[in-house]
């Protein structure tokens, strides 16, 4: 094995000659296409290093999520400094390098690809560890009932002792209500009357301006009277958490409505704290003893929940990314990220979470899916389809078919490896990114905060959600400029609404685009039928001939920019090549012809006339006499389709003038 | 599941949205959920009308007969749920 240090150089002197050659007084063609020829080996030769390296790290098997993040992340730092070091080499502004370069264009999406992988499976990675450590948490903060009910019992008994509560008598009590509140009445009246009086002297009512003895003895008596009120609430027996929950709330009621009776209403319910009253931290107080045992009755369901939700994230992780390299199920890979450890010794009693075993459910229909899946790709990648043409990728393919290159084998399963990971990358999009339908992973309560700022844009979330109707679903970015520019609705600028283009993640962005241009090249080859006005770059491997019935000269396509000025279909069985239609007519296409004639599949050839287009626009050929910028015919088969990158469409001019052949 | 308006939901496109607006129409439960941004404390103009699907699933609805319909059932309950846009 050569070093790969000594391959870079050697591919680094490769480049210099080729500068040499280039200077020479006759520069021998031959010569610097055959170093490019060896050039193109060498990164062969690293490629395939490499790709043995990405395989020794996939084929090593992990036991937890976190490995499998961690191979991806090898994977994707490997890919990168890979693609980064081989598109390195070429120099974009020499041409030959420019044409190197052009052939290992696809690395780029190579690393695009894995890091897509990593930073994914991290992401899911990371929300089931999220969910694993709350269930942990929840179930070591399980109580049982004694003990918390134990608690309580503590701490209401000195509540009580500290209040001298055992010590008040309630007939006394009542008593002083009574005979108190008349006296306070009469004072809250008289007040009133004061208010608006007139023709008094009013220093000598001065004794209402305070509070007076007897209305001190009725408050006093009133908050004795809750005292009691409050300890026998306390004195109810319970037996279990959902019996504790109903006391601590009733508790929970009386502190409330006695802060009420006195303040107005509960401190709370203003969420301003800047002016405490007297109550306040003793109702803040019994409220956190009902949420104590609100969290205790909660915590099955909410265990539950998160363990739907682990299990919802691991069916998407396994629809995603497959089956991992791992003698373990992914529920085992799941449970291995951080093991559930038992309750303590001190909650053996409670038979809630700990009774149930984390259930999680593979998707093995899924699993399988994908594999026939990936099958298909492997079937499809064995032949050299258009698919196969994807970033300049056919041209190395077609070189070494016609035996001028030595190693065949290795370029046929490098571009398999990518069409594959195209494939399922788009497959992983219309599963994950792009989906109709949407999973969801987790369940929350909007905070208040959240809450005003919805009120606060009450009128931007009515007016987004009228252009919903119009635009389809999507509100937001594009579909929301598109649809403003369609409709004439304007958006309303409020502050305090953030834009959210800007803010979407860049690795979102670079999958939406990358999905985006792969999905664009596979939709424009696979559906391409040459048509008249099309434009189209044609490479030196298609044959060019004189006439539309095949003279050929041996002669090949001089690389360039073509347009498509004339089409013609020829009988096949004829021996002199009989034209049966053909058309000059823009937007007409060869389907068109094909239809017009009802032609039979193999009983015809299809031609296409390529012209060079005058000052780089396309001009309509005369049927009847040659044209200015006629270059020569060529054969629309695979071979051609092959060989050809599509530019421009002529196909709009068909629907601008209607179809006329 | 069952979705209630101010639940925040965690969706598998790793954005999360709350829930604004809930209508009952056909028997199918509607929504319409906004995305948060960043801070989790403030949305942003990226809505969505979707309906319950299969499991946890929503399905974003993209019939325009259907958004004409629910659009302006889930303009009301929002106005209900946060008072009226005139306010």
């Amino acid at each position: 094995m050569v070093n790969q240090d000594t391959i870079i150089e050697i591919i680094n002197n490769r480049l210099q000659m080729i500068k040499l050659l280039k200077a020479q007084p006759e520069p021998d063609l031959v010569e610097i296409d055959s170093v490019m020829w060896d050039i193109l080996g060498d990164v062969l030769y690293l490629d395939e290093e490499h790709k043995k390296r990405i395989n020794e790290i996939e084929a090593r098997e992990v036991n937890t999520l976190e490995e499998e993040v961690e191979k991806r992340r090898e994977i994707y730092e490997l890919s990168r400094t890979h693609s980064e070091m081989i598109l390195g080499l070429f120099n974009p502004e020499i041409e030959e390098e420019k044409q190197l370069l052009s052939l290992f264009e696809e690395m780029r999406y190579d690393a695009k690809f894995t890091e897509a992988d990593y930073n994914l499976m991290r992401k899911q990675v990371s929300e089931l560890k999220n969910r694993k450590e709350e269930i942990q948490e929840l179930i070591q903060s399980a109580v049982p009932f004694e003990d918390m009910e134990k608690e309580f019992k503590e701490s209401y008994a000195k509540f009580i002792k500290d209040n001298k509560i055992d010590s008040l008598n309630i007939d006394e009590i009542n008593n002083a209500i009574i005979s108190n509140a008349e006296i306070k009445k009469i004072n809250e009246r008289s007040r009133e009357l004061l208010k608006t009086a007139k023709g008094i002297d009013k220093k000598e009512f001065s004794s209402l301006e305070k509070i007076s003895d007897a209305e001190k003895r009725y408050e006093e008596a009133l908050e004795n009277e809750f005292l009691i009120k409050l300890r026998d609430l306390m004195s109810i027996e319970v037996n279990n958490y959902s019996e504790l929950l109903q006391r601590t709330k009733k508790i929970e009621k009386l502190v409330l409505e006695r802060e009420e009776a006195k303040y107005g209403s509960p401190l709370m319910n203003f969420g301003n704290t800047e002016q405490i009253n007297e109550n306040y931290y003793r109702s803040l107080f019994f409220m956190n003893d009902v949420r104590k045992v609100e969290h205790q009755v909660n915590l099955l369901p909410n265990i539950e929940r998160l363990k739907n939700e682990i299990s919802t994230i691991s069916k998407r992780i396994e629809e995603v990314y497959g089956k991992f390299n791992s003698n373990k199920t992914i529920e085992e890979m799941i449970m291995g990220y951080k093991e559930v450890e038992p309750l303590p010794e001190k909650n053996s009693e409670y038979t809630g979470p700990v009774a149930q075993e984390n259930q999680i459910v593979l998707a093995n229909e899924k699993t399988n899916e994908n594999n026939e899946i990936l099958e298909e790709s492997e079937k499809t990648g064995k032949r050299f389809s258009y698919k196969d043409r994807i970033k300049g990728k056919f041209y190395i393919v077609k070189a070494k078919a016609q035996g001028s290159f030595p190693v065949l084998k290795t370029i046929e399963e490098k571009t398999k490896n990518i069409l594959d990971k195209i494939k399922n990358y788009s497959k992983r999009k219309s599963n994950y990114l792009k989906g109709k339908t949407k999973v969801i992973l987790y369940k929350a309560k909007a905070k208040s905060k959240l809450i005003s700022k919805i009120s606060e844009n009450k009128r931007k979330i009515i007016k987004n959600l009228g252009i919903l109707a119009i635009s389809g679903a999507i509100v937001g970015s594009t579909a929301l400029a598109a649809s403003n520019s369609q409709n004439k609705i304007e958006p309303v600028n409020e502050p305090g609404i953030s834009m959210t283009i800007e803010q979407e993640s860049n690795e979102k962005n670079d999958l939406i685009q990358l999905e985006n241009d792969i999905d664009e090249v596979y939709e424009e080859i696979e559906n391409y039928v040459p048509a008249i006005g099309d434009k189209i770059h044609v490479n030196d491997n298609v044959d060019l001939f004189r006439s539309s019935v095949g003279d050929n000269n041996n002669k090949k396509v001089k690389e360039s920019d073509y347009f498509i000025n004339r089409i013609a279909i020829v009988d096949k069985n004829s021996n002199k090549g009989k034209v049966l239609i053909s058309s000059t007519n823009a937007g007409v296409s060869i389907d068109d012809l094909i239809r017009e004639r009802k032609l039979k599949e193999g009983s015809f050839v299809a031609m296409a006339h390529l012209a060079t287009g005058i000052n780089g626009n396309f001009v309509e050929a005369d049927s009847s006499k040659a044209s200015q910028d006629d270059y020569g015919w060529v054969q629309v088969d695979e071979n051609m389709l092959q060989n050809i990158k599509i530019l421009e469409s002529g196909l709009e001019m068909s629907e601008e003038k209607g179809i006329s052949l | 599941m069952i979705i209630s308006v101010n639940d925040v939901l965690t969706l598998d496109d790793d954005n999360k949205y709350v829930v604004v607006s809930k209508v009952l129409h056909n028997d199918i439960n509607y929504y319409y959920i906004i995305e948060l941004d960043e801070t989790e404390e403030d949305i942003t103009d990226n809505g969505l009308i979707v309906k319950d699907g299969n499991n946890d699933e929503l399905e974003v609805v993209e019939d325009e007969k259907e958004l004409e319909v629910v659009q302006e059932m889930l303009a009301k309950s929002f106005e209900i749920n946060f008072g009226s846009s005139e306010e």
